[in-house]
Protein backbone atom coordinates (compact mmCIF):
# COMPACT_ATOMS: atom_id res chain seq x y z
CA UNK A 1 0.00 0.00 0.00
CA UNK A 2 1.08 3.15 -1.27
CA UNK A 3 1.20 6.09 1.59
CA UNK A 4 -1.05 8.09 -0.61
CA UNK A 5 -3.34 5.20 -0.98
CA UNK A 6 -3.57 5.54 3.26
CA UNK A 7 -5.19 8.55 2.66
CA UNK A 8 -8.12 7.59 0.42
CA UNK A 9 -8.62 3.89 1.20
CA UNK A 10 -11.88 3.70 2.97
CA UNK A 11 -13.16 0.63 5.18
CA UNK A 12 -16.56 -0.12 6.55
CA UNK A 13 -16.87 1.08 9.95
CA UNK A 14 -19.28 -1.91 10.89
CA UNK A 15 -16.32 -4.59 9.85
CA UNK A 16 -14.13 -2.63 12.30
CA UNK A 17 -14.27 -3.80 15.70
CA UNK A 18 -15.70 -0.18 17.68
CA UNK A 19 -13.78 -1.52 20.88
CA UNK A 20 -10.58 -1.84 19.10
CA UNK A 21 -11.15 1.61 17.69
CA UNK A 22 -11.38 3.33 20.43
CA UNK A 23 -8.79 1.22 22.58
CA UNK A 24 -5.68 2.72 20.36
CA UNK A 25 -6.12 6.48 21.28
CA UNK A 26 -6.89 5.75 24.64
CA UNK A 27 -3.66 3.76 24.84
CA UNK A 28 -1.83 7.08 23.08
CA UNK A 29 -2.78 8.99 25.95
CA UNK A 30 -1.76 7.40 28.77
CA UNK A 31 1.65 5.87 27.83
CA UNK A 32 2.36 8.38 24.21
CA UNK A 33 5.48 7.14 22.15
CA UNK A 34 8.45 9.29 21.58
CA UNK A 35 8.62 8.90 17.56
CA UNK A 36 12.14 8.33 16.77
CA UNK A 37 12.44 11.16 14.37
CA UNK A 38 11.37 13.79 17.12
CA UNK A 39 13.60 16.57 17.66
CA UNK A 40 15.79 16.81 20.81
CA UNK A 41 14.00 17.90 24.10
CA UNK A 42 10.38 17.77 22.35
CA UNK A 43 7.46 16.81 24.74
CA UNK A 44 6.23 13.38 23.57
CA UNK A 45 2.98 14.39 23.10
CA UNK A 46 4.15 16.99 20.54
CA UNK A 47 4.70 15.94 16.94
CA UNK A 48 7.69 17.58 15.07
CA UNK A 49 6.61 18.55 11.54
CA UNK A 50 10.13 17.40 9.75
CA UNK A 51 9.07 16.79 6.26
CA UNK A 52 12.52 15.65 5.44
CA UNK A 53 11.76 12.68 7.85
CA UNK A 54 8.63 11.92 5.91
CA UNK A 55 8.21 9.72 3.22
CA UNK A 56 6.10 11.45 0.34
CA UNK A 57 2.46 10.75 0.47
CA UNK A 58 0.31 13.05 3.21
CA UNK A 59 -0.97 11.73 5.94
CA UNK A 60 2.36 10.14 8.70
CA UNK A 61 -0.30 8.53 10.67
CA UNK A 62 0.64 7.93 14.09
CA UNK A 63 2.72 4.93 13.45
CA UNK A 64 5.34 7.40 11.86
CA UNK A 65 5.13 10.55 14.52
CA UNK A 66 4.15 8.84 17.89
CA UNK A 67 0.94 9.70 19.24
CA UNK A 68 -0.93 12.00 18.50
CA UNK A 69 -3.83 12.39 21.68
CA UNK A 70 -6.53 14.51 19.44
CA UNK A 71 -9.57 12.59 20.25
CA UNK A 72 -11.77 11.70 17.77
CA UNK A 73 -10.80 15.03 15.95
CA UNK A 74 -14.48 16.19 15.04
CA UNK A 75 -13.51 19.84 16.64
CA UNK A 76 -11.41 19.76 13.63
CA UNK A 77 -14.19 18.56 11.20
CA UNK A 78 -16.73 20.93 12.82
CA UNK A 79 -14.86 23.70 12.79
CA UNK A 80 -14.05 23.39 8.86
CA UNK A 81 -17.67 22.64 8.09
CA UNK A 82 -18.99 25.75 10.13
CA UNK A 83 -15.96 28.28 8.54
CA UNK A 84 -16.98 26.86 5.18
CA UNK A 85 -20.57 27.89 5.68
CA UNK A 86 -19.43 31.18 7.47
CA UNK A 87 -17.62 32.05 4.70
CA UNK A 88 -20.59 31.20 1.89
CA UNK A 89 -23.16 33.17 4.05
CA UNK A 90 -20.95 35.70 4.15
CA UNK A 91 -19.52 36.85 0.98
CA UNK A 92 -23.47 36.40 0.12
CA UNK A 93 -24.26 38.89 2.26
CA UNK A 94 -21.15 41.02 1.56
CA UNK A 95 -22.48 41.42 -2.17
CA UNK A 96 -25.99 42.09 -1.17
CA UNK A 97 -24.76 45.05 0.59
CA UNK A 98 -22.92 46.11 -2.41
CA UNK A 99 -25.75 45.73 -4.33
CA UNK A 100 -27.69 48.03 -2.14
CA UNK A 101 -24.93 50.48 -1.60
CA UNK A 102 -24.45 50.89 -5.27
CA UNK A 103 -26.76 53.37 -7.13
CA UNK B 1 -35.11 35.71 -11.67
CA UNK B 2 -31.40 36.07 -12.94
CA UNK B 3 -29.50 32.80 -13.71
CA UNK B 4 -27.17 33.33 -11.46
CA UNK B 5 -29.17 33.36 -8.52
CA UNK B 6 -31.13 30.48 -9.31
CA UNK B 7 -27.15 28.46 -10.13
CA UNK B 8 -26.42 30.07 -6.64
CA UNK B 9 -29.56 28.38 -4.92
CA UNK B 10 -28.77 25.03 -6.77
CA UNK B 11 -25.41 25.07 -5.51
CA UNK B 12 -26.57 25.77 -1.92
CA UNK B 13 -28.60 22.20 -2.22
CA UNK B 14 -25.55 20.08 -4.13
CA UNK B 15 -23.24 21.70 -1.17
CA UNK B 16 -25.60 20.88 1.41
CA UNK B 17 -26.19 17.35 0.20
CA UNK B 18 -22.74 16.27 0.03
CA UNK B 19 -21.55 18.14 3.34
CA UNK B 20 -24.62 15.57 4.95
CA UNK B 21 -23.51 12.53 2.70
CA UNK B 22 -19.64 13.53 3.46
CA UNK B 23 -20.49 13.94 7.83
CA UNK B 24 -22.64 11.22 8.39
CA UNK B 25 -23.44 8.77 5.48
CA UNK B 26 -19.67 8.29 3.90
CA UNK B 27 -18.02 5.41 6.14
CA UNK B 28 -14.49 7.27 8.08
CA UNK B 29 -11.31 7.13 6.55
CA UNK B 30 -8.53 4.17 6.61
CA UNK B 31 -5.94 6.02 9.12
CA UNK B 32 -7.35 9.49 9.45
CA UNK B 33 -10.80 7.87 10.92
CA UNK B 34 -13.50 10.71 11.07
CA UNK B 35 -11.04 13.75 10.74
CA UNK B 36 -10.51 12.41 6.96
CA UNK B 37 -14.12 13.91 6.57
CA UNK B 38 -12.78 17.47 6.32
CA UNK B 39 -12.07 15.71 2.72
CA UNK B 40 -15.63 16.78 1.64
CA UNK B 41 -15.16 20.31 2.52
CA UNK B 42 -11.61 21.51 1.46
CA UNK B 43 -10.96 19.28 -1.75
CA UNK B 44 -13.76 20.73 -3.67
CA UNK B 45 -12.71 24.38 -2.26
CA UNK B 46 -9.20 24.25 -3.55
CA UNK B 47 -10.39 22.06 -7.07
CA UNK B 48 -12.70 25.20 -7.70
CA UNK B 49 -10.02 27.77 -6.57
CA UNK B 50 -8.40 26.83 -9.08
CA UNK B 51 -10.88 26.55 -11.87
CA UNK B 52 -11.93 30.04 -11.12
CA UNK B 53 -8.14 31.38 -11.55
CA UNK B 54 -8.61 29.41 -14.91
CA UNK B 55 -12.01 31.61 -15.55
CA UNK B 56 -10.07 34.41 -14.59
CA UNK B 57 -7.37 33.89 -16.57
CA UNK B 58 -9.62 33.26 -19.42
CA UNK B 59 -11.39 36.65 -18.81
CA UNK B 60 -8.22 38.84 -18.66
CA UNK B 61 -6.77 37.17 -22.22
CA UNK B 62 -10.24 38.28 -23.55
CA UNK B 63 -10.26 41.84 -21.45
CA UNK B 64 -6.94 42.58 -23.17
CA UNK B 65 -7.69 41.25 -26.34
CA UNK B 66 -11.08 42.73 -26.76
CA UNK B 67 -10.70 46.20 -23.87
CA UNK B 68 -14.65 45.48 -23.62
CA UNK B 69 -16.00 45.98 -20.09
CA UNK B 70 -17.62 42.52 -19.97
CA UNK B 71 -14.77 40.53 -19.72
CA UNK B 72 -12.79 43.29 -17.34
CA UNK B 73 -15.83 42.60 -14.92
CA UNK B 74 -15.88 39.22 -15.32
CA UNK B 75 -12.25 39.16 -14.47
CA UNK B 76 -12.90 40.93 -11.59
CA UNK B 77 -16.07 38.72 -10.42
CA UNK B 78 -13.20 35.55 -10.61
CA UNK B 79 -10.22 37.01 -9.11
CA UNK B 80 -12.31 37.97 -5.88
CA UNK B 81 -14.25 34.85 -5.90
CA UNK B 82 -10.49 33.10 -6.08
CA UNK B 83 -8.82 34.76 -3.77
CA UNK B 84 -12.23 34.30 -1.31
CA UNK B 85 -11.89 30.24 -2.04
CA UNK B 86 -8.02 30.58 -1.74
CA UNK B 87 -8.30 32.12 1.86
CA UNK B 88 -10.95 29.44 2.63
CA UNK B 89 -9.14 26.44 1.66
CA UNK B 90 -5.63 27.44 3.52
CA UNK B 91 -7.82 27.80 6.69
CA UNK B 92 -9.60 24.33 5.88
CA UNK B 93 -5.78 22.89 5.41
CA UNK B 94 -4.43 24.12 8.92
CA UNK B 95 -7.40 22.41 10.19
CA UNK B 96 -6.69 18.86 8.74
CA UNK B 97 -3.41 19.79 9.22
CA UNK B 98 -3.26 20.16 12.73
CA UNK B 99 -4.81 16.65 13.95
CA UNK B 100 -2.92 14.16 11.06
CA UNK B 101 0.68 16.32 10.47
CA UNK B 102 0.57 17.59 14.16
CA UNK B 103 1.34 21.10 12.82
CA UNK B 104 -1.13 24.14 11.25
CA UNK B 105 0.82 25.58 8.50
CA UNK B 106 4.21 23.91 7.42
CA UNK B 107 6.51 25.29 4.73
CA UNK B 108 6.23 22.42 2.40
CA UNK B 109 5.97 23.23 -1.84
CA UNK B 110 2.17 22.56 -1.85
CA UNK B 111 1.10 25.06 0.77
CA UNK B 112 3.76 27.36 0.31
CA UNK B 113 3.25 28.08 -3.81
CA UNK B 114 -1.18 27.68 -2.47
CA UNK B 115 -0.08 31.16 0.21
CA UNK B 116 1.71 33.07 -2.61
CA UNK B 117 -1.29 32.40 -4.81
CA UNK B 118 -3.53 34.54 -2.14
CA UNK B 119 -0.42 37.13 -2.10
CA UNK B 120 -0.29 37.24 -6.46
CA UNK B 121 -4.36 37.39 -6.80
CA UNK B 122 -4.78 39.76 -3.87
CA UNK B 123 -2.22 41.70 -5.54
CA UNK B 124 -3.94 42.19 -8.89
CA UNK B 125 -7.08 43.69 -7.05
CA UNK B 126 -5.13 46.11 -4.66
CA UNK B 127 -3.35 47.53 -7.92
CA UNK B 128 -6.28 47.17 -9.85
CA UNK B 129 -7.71 50.15 -6.99
CA UNK B 130 -4.49 52.48 -7.80
CA UNK B 131 -5.23 52.73 -10.84
CA UNK B 132 -8.10 55.83 -11.64
CA UNK B 133 -7.33 55.65 -15.54
CA UNK B 134 -9.59 52.99 -17.35
CA UNK B 135 -7.92 52.08 -20.22
CA UNK B 136 -4.48 52.06 -17.94
CA UNK B 137 -6.89 49.85 -15.15
CA UNK B 138 -7.71 47.19 -17.69
CA UNK B 139 -4.42 46.67 -19.02
CA UNK B 140 -2.53 46.67 -15.62
CA UNK B 141 -5.35 44.32 -14.20
CA UNK B 142 -5.33 41.77 -17.68
CA UNK B 143 -1.59 41.82 -17.42
CA UNK B 144 -0.95 40.82 -13.35
CA UNK B 145 -3.95 38.45 -13.63
CA UNK B 146 -1.91 36.95 -16.17
CA UNK B 147 1.34 36.56 -14.56
CA UNK B 148 -0.97 35.65 -11.27
CA UNK B 149 -2.24 32.28 -13.05
CA UNK B 150 1.48 31.07 -14.20
CA UNK B 151 1.34 30.15 -10.02
CA UNK B 152 -1.29 28.43 -10.42
CA UNK B 153 0.08 24.90 -12.47
CA UNK B 154 2.87 25.47 -10.05
CA UNK B 155 0.47 24.76 -7.05
CA UNK B 156 -1.43 21.74 -9.36
CA UNK B 157 1.59 19.94 -9.94
CA UNK B 158 3.84 20.89 -6.46
CA UNK B 159 2.96 17.27 -5.31
CA UNK B 160 4.21 15.70 -8.04
CA UNK B 161 7.24 17.54 -8.95
CA UNK B 162 8.73 17.87 -4.88
CA UNK B 163 8.71 15.91 -2.32
CA UNK B 164 5.84 17.17 -0.47
CA UNK B 165 4.43 16.60 2.38
CA UNK B 166 0.54 17.28 0.99
CA UNK B 167 -1.03 14.35 -0.03
CA UNK B 168 -1.25 13.89 -4.04
CA UNK B 169 -4.41 14.79 -6.54
CA UNK B 170 -7.35 13.48 -5.31
CA UNK B 171 -9.48 11.44 -8.68
CA UNK B 172 -11.41 8.42 -9.00
CA UNK B 173 -8.64 6.65 -9.10
CA UNK B 174 -7.11 7.63 -5.85
CA UNK B 175 -10.63 7.91 -3.50
CA UNK B 176 -12.53 5.13 -2.46
CA UNK B 177 -15.82 4.53 -4.63
CA UNK B 178 -18.32 5.37 -1.08
CA UNK B 179 -15.72 8.28 -0.62
CA UNK B 180 -16.27 10.41 -4.00
CA UNK B 181 -19.36 10.73 -4.77
CA UNK B 182 -20.18 12.91 -1.40
CA UNK B 183 -16.57 14.42 -2.60
CA UNK B 184 -18.75 15.24 -6.19
CA UNK B 185 -21.34 16.80 -5.29
CA UNK B 186 -19.78 18.83 -3.02
CA UNK B 187 -17.44 20.02 -5.72
CA UNK B 188 -20.40 20.54 -8.51
CA UNK B 189 -21.82 22.89 -5.25
CA UNK B 190 -19.22 24.96 -4.45
CA UNK B 191 -18.52 24.98 -8.43
CA UNK B 192 -22.20 26.59 -8.80
CA UNK B 193 -22.37 28.94 -5.85
CA UNK B 194 -18.66 30.50 -7.05
CA UNK B 195 -19.81 30.80 -10.08
CA UNK B 196 -23.11 32.68 -9.09
CA UNK B 197 -21.36 34.80 -6.41
CA UNK B 198 -18.23 35.92 -9.73
CA UNK B 199 -21.93 36.50 -11.97
CA UNK B 200 -23.14 38.74 -9.18
CA UNK B 201 -19.90 40.46 -8.23
CA UNK B 202 -19.33 41.07 -12.34
CA UNK B 203 -22.84 42.07 -12.58
CA UNK B 204 -21.44 45.11 -9.88
CA UNK B 205 -18.62 46.11 -11.39
CA UNK B 206 -20.12 46.32 -14.81
CA UNK B 207 -22.40 48.78 -13.78
CA UNK B 208 -19.84 50.49 -11.93
CA UNK B 209 -17.43 50.66 -15.10
CA UNK B 210 -20.55 51.79 -17.30
CA UNK B 211 -21.50 54.51 -14.69
CA UNK B 212 -17.44 55.47 -15.07
CA UNK B 213 -17.79 55.43 -18.62
CA UNK B 214 -21.43 57.87 -19.08
CA UNK B 215 -19.46 60.19 -16.65
CA UNK B 216 -18.51 63.23 -17.97
CA UNK B 217 -14.78 64.29 -18.28
CA UNK B 218 -13.41 66.47 -16.44
CA UNK B 219 -11.54 69.13 -17.99
CA UNK B 220 -7.73 68.95 -16.64
CA UNK B 221 -5.73 70.88 -13.84
CA UNK B 222 -3.89 72.64 -16.09
CA UNK B 223 -6.93 73.67 -18.71
CA UNK B 224 -8.55 75.17 -15.64
CA UNK B 225 -5.74 76.90 -14.28
CA UNK B 226 -5.52 78.71 -18.05
CA UNK B 227 -8.91 79.47 -17.70
CA UNK B 228 -8.44 80.65 -14.43
CA UNK B 229 -5.90 82.92 -15.63
CA UNK B 230 -7.65 84.27 -18.74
Amino acid sequence: MTPWMLVTVAYSQEAENADGAQAAPQAALAEPAVPENALPGTASSETVADPGAIPQGGFIGNDAYGAIPLGSGWGYVWAVYIVTWLTMLGYAGYLALRNRSTP
Amino acid sequence: MKWHYALGALGVVFLATGHTWGLFFAPPEFMMGDVGRILYAHVPTAWNAMLVYLFAFVAAIGTLWTSKSSWESWLVGFVEVGVVLNILLCFQGAMWAKPTWGVFWDWDPRLTTTAILIALFAGVLIQRSLFHAPDKRRIITGVTAVIAFVNVPIVYFATTWWNSLHQGLSSPDTVSNPMHWPLRVSAFGVLFLAVAFSAERAKQERARLDRDGRAPTLPKAQEQLQLGAE
